[in-house]
């Protein structure tokens, strides 16, 4: 409509509504995605936690029967079985209260803070760790006067669960993408189709205000008859002003 | 044009839905397959575990048939991982030895018969509604029975139920920015062009061409504009030629003089209810969080109770934003609504980023103020942007959509900070506030006009002022018996003893926080429409009474309906009250006060008006802590309630009173 090709009304309508889908979508998919990271991690700790639970029971019967778990011998191939039992995996440890090792399989981490997370764990069943490589799961365990000495610390892969989570990642930013397209599209679709009167009064306003016959009546259903009546006053009162902008040309002051 | 306003927020609204319905179900099927096989393999883990264990038992000699405490045990492992549903252990005829209560498992027959006949030699597949993970029990080489393990089959459904109320949230929070934006734009391309255009058009009618259209960047009749324009500037150049020629020109016309063209000028309360939104949106992203963004400061090295501890840098911030008003309101009137609104929004800007770094409490104090000094002039420029920019016939609704934008900015911050905080942490949050905070200001120095609500005269802020507002009769009632007590229920019911006495009643979290939106929800749907009502009926002063009242009935409903439903009740019917009866509280201070206020000054008398009000704020929590500590919740609320009952009654009785000496003066 604009001949110096302003922005037409359903675009500057139409876009800020496409933006805000977009926003929603954006963060609709912001939220199944730490949804689903949160599941799957939780998911994997679970799993974790049934081999940790096991090794802790093997644990506290052997020191119910008065072995601590450095002398007891089946502990180290019941931590092989452990470890070997899930993917991904990547250590299975026994420590003493103060962190150190007591046995163990697979590469642990040189210089892990067990010691302090045990301390911190209090009451609480098991605490999660991560460190550049594995997520960490420990589980205290405790004698039979119930006082914790020790814990089964678990380190599973975060390679694994990584590119799980980012091929979710990836699913849903497509995701995001085509339906803020497509639905930003249908938005602007939809604000053309409600905004076509609008354009179309804007359309006949202006042409009224190019010819010079202020007599033409102007029929704006939408644009109101204050601007209906105005346009054709408007055209009247310049033909006035200019007759009477001649007329003082011409007279003899001018 | 409210038609298409109509058209289009359903548009935007459908469009919404459907495309929410659409991003979660794409990506459903791809969820189902990766997360139905990490469930599958923590099953297959237990199943590990518990064929272990059973087969040692058998190793030690123990008849399979015969396994002391089988069920027991099962149920020790089936409440250790919530969600499984069922743990069974057959006999290689299908006959259920051992297993964990099967009462709440759909289809019982159907899923007894489907267990016996299962002989497969797979050991994961659907059963009904599950998932069943089954392995074999074997003995000296040979099987003897198996061992089922059933999860729920959909675990997608699970997964979108976990964050329907969320997605619910988001789709709420978008309506309403949709709701709050189309207005805008509609306004800006449209209204306010339209509304300059006008004024134009009367203006030439009367023979004035001394003005022009403004060019305005967002406008949609652009072409209307420049061609009015020119017709403006052919004539206005005619005259200029003949001026240089020393003509006279025609008496009955009027052009400007050379080079000093007039631009007309129209405001529109759109101009800062947006980025007054925007602000408090920004602000009360922490609110949901704030406590407990403050609680991991606490050391007990500080001799407070943690309670204390959290509670002090929300105080202060109260205090300072309720001191901040009255200067911010000579600040107003000194500065213009552009500069003070902008100076405002920039230095909550420095106080949320600050905030967002603080490493102490002492540090976060500090921010907090700094926070609350500019909030506070951004809410009083904001209000008095409104107040001048309305006719006295549509103050009412001038003020109610100031409050609605207030409420909706809470509303949608509070729920959208709560959804970020759990993902990006308390940093990113106070950051990304900033973020939209300095946004706004950078909104009101674009499209406020410059020296607008500029006063001539920059008057100091002084003690007769307060003193002559206070002493007005009507002042302090509208005050006192109407602001105050609003403002009590507000923060002492609302705020301080609905959480509260949710979390007695066994309230998660998430509900209270659904039953406290209803407050906001109410105030923005039922506020413009009680405004537009109050405004054309012009009953200020009844729709004040009648939102006491309601405000009483809501505290007093708790005192019939003792649970969760009935505080929802009681909010939703603050929310209502508050709509009707808080937005019309100013403008009868306009209209019932206009001479003390044109002594004071506008602005100045908003803010302390604001600042008499916060009063309330303050007592609310103290009067209902009080009260409760004293007796219990039914009782602080029955209370309450006949206290606001009481103070409503006094308010009409007063203005009655007031009406009928000022009939009895003019009489004499």
């Amino acid at each position: 409509m604009d001949a110096r090709g302003s922005i037409p009304i359903w675009i500057k309508l139409g876009t800020p509504i496409a933006l805000i889908i977009g926003f929603a979508l954006g963060l609709i998919n912001f939220l199944n995605y730490f949804n689903y990271q949160k599941t799957y991690r939780e998911l994997n700790v679970a799993r974790v936690m049934v081999i940790g639970r096991d090794l802790v029971q093997a644990v506290e019967t052997g020191l119910n029967f008065g072995l601590a778990p450095k002398h007891n011998t089946q502990l180290d191939a019941a931590v092989s079985l452990a470890k070997d039992s899930s993917d991904g995996l990547d250590f299975v440890v026994l420590t003493d209260e103060s962190g150190r090792w007591v046995a163990g399989a697979g590469s642990a981490p040189s210089n892990p803070n067990w010691g302090v997370r045990l301390a911190q764990a209090g009451k609480d069943a098991h605490w999660q760790g991560e460190d550049a490589v594995t997520y960490q799961l420990g589980l205290p365990y405790r004698n039979s006067f119930g006082v914790m000495i020790g814990a089964v610390v678990l380190g599973y892969n975060k390679a694994a669960i990584e590119r799980a989570t980012t091929a979710m990642r990836d699913t849903l930013v497509f995701n995001w993408l085509v339906g803020s397209a497509l639905f930003g599209s249908l938005a602007l679709f939809g604000v053309w189709r409600l905004t076509r009167r609008i354009e179309s009064d804007l359309e006949h306003a202006a042409s009224a205000l190019l010819i010079a016959d202020p007599s033409p009546a102007l029929h704006l259903s939408v644009l109101g008859p204050e601007i209906e009546a105005g346009i054709p006053a408007l055209l009247a009162q310049r033909e006035a002003a200019h007759r009477a902008l001649d007329s003082a040309a011409l007279s003899p002051t001018g | 044009m409210n038609t298409l306003s109509r058209s289009l927020i359903l548009l935007a609204a459908s469009l919404l839905a459907f495309a929410a319905l659409f991003v979660s179900l794409t990506a459903g099927p791809q969820m189902a397959g990766s997360l139905t096989a990490q469930r599958a393999q923590v099953d297959r883990q237990i199943v590990r575990s518990v064929t272990g264990v059973i087969h040692a038992a058998l190793n030690h000699g123990v008849p399979f048939d015969r396994l002391v405490d089988a069920g027991r045990y099962l149920d020790t492992v089936q409440a250790a991982h919530p969600g499984m549903q069922y743990l069974v252990v057959t006999d290689m005829r299908g006959r259920m030895l051992y297993g964990t209560s099967l009462h709440n498992v759909k289809d019982r027959p159907a899923f007894e018969r489907a267990i016996a006949a299962w002989n497969s030699g797979s050991t994961s597949g659907p059963l009904g509604t599950y998932i069943n993970v089954a392995a074999p029990i074997t003995y000296e080489q040979g099987q003897v029975g198996w061992l089922h393990v059933g999860q729920p089959g959909n675990i997608v459904q699970e997964l979108l139920w976990d964050v329907a109320y969320e997605v619910l949230t988001v789709l709420v929070v978008a309506c309403i920015l949709a709701l709050g934006l189309i207005r805008l734009l509609l306004n800006m391309s449209m209204g306010i062009p339209l509304a300059a255009l006008q004024a134009l058009l009367r203006e030439t009618s009367r023979g004035d061409f001394t003005c022009y259209l403004r060019r305005q960047f967002f406008s949609g009749i652009s072409t209307l504009d420049e061609r009015a324009n020119r017709i403006v500037t052919e004539l206005n150049a005619k005259a200029e030629g003949l001026r240089a020629r020393g003509a006279t020109l025609p008496a009955a016309f009027s052009f400007h003089a050379s080079g000093r063209p007039g631009v007309v000028n129209v405001s529109a309360i759109d101009h800062i209810q947006w980025p007054f939104f925007l602000l408090i949106f920004a602000d009360s992203l922490s609110l949901s969080f704030f406590p407990l963004f403050v609680g991991q400061f606490y050391d007990p090295a500080f001799g407070l109770s943690k309670a204390v501890f959290i509670g002090l840098p929300i105080s202060l911030f109260m205090l300072v934003w309720a001191v901040a008003m009255p200067w911010s309101g000579v600040l107003c009137d000194r500065f213009g609504y552009r500069l003070t609104f902008a100076m405002g929004a920039t230095v909550t800007t420095v106080g949320l980023l600050f905030t967002a770094f603080a490493d102490t409490l002492v540090e976060v104090v500090v921010w907090r103020c700094v926070t609350a000094v500019g909030y506070g002039a951004v809410f009083v420029t904001a209000q008095s942007y409104i107040s001048a920019n309305t006719a006295a016939v549509n103050r009412t609704r001038g003020m109610a959509m100031f409050l609605a934008s207030f409420f909706s900015g809470s509303l949608c911050g509070a729920a959208i900070g709560g959804i970020l905080v759990d993902r990006l942490g308390f940093q990113t949050t106070f950051v990304f506030s900033a973020g939209l905070s300095a946004a706004a200001a950078l909104f009101v120095i674009r499209f406020v006009q410059r020296g607008a609500g500029q006063t001539a005269a920059y008057k100091k802020l002084k003690a007769i002022d307060f003193s002559r507002l206070l002493a007005h009769r009507q002042f302090a009632t509208i005050t006192f018996l109407a602001a105050i007590p609003a403002k009590i229920i507000l923060t002492g019911f609302l705020y301080y003893s609905v959480p509260l006495y949710l979390h007695a009643l066994g309230t998660t979290q998430a509900g209270t926080g659904r039953t406290m939106m209803a407050y906001g929800l109410a105030i923005g749907f039922v506020s413009p429409a009680a405004a537009v009502l109050a405004d054309r009926l012009g009953c200020h002063r009844w729709s004040v009474v009648g939102g006491g009242y309601l405000a009483a009935v809501g505290v007093a409903s708790l005192w019939f309906l003792d649970s969760t439903l009935g505080v929802a009740i009681a909010v939703t019917c603050i929310g209502i009250a508050h709509a009707i009866g808080v937005p019309p509280q100013l403008a009868m201070v306009s209209d019932a006060c206009g001479d003390v206020i044109r002594q004071v000054g506008t602005a100045t008398s908003a803010g302390i008006f604001r600042l008499m009000e916060r009063i309330g704020n303050i007592l609310g929590p103290i009067l209902f802590a009080l009260l409760i500590a004293r007796y219990d919740f039914k009782t602080a609320f029955g209370g309450v309630a006949l206290l606001m009952f009481g103070v409503t009654t006094s308010f009409a009785l007063a203005l009655a009173r007031f009406d009928r000496d000022d009939a009895l003066s003019k009489g004499a």
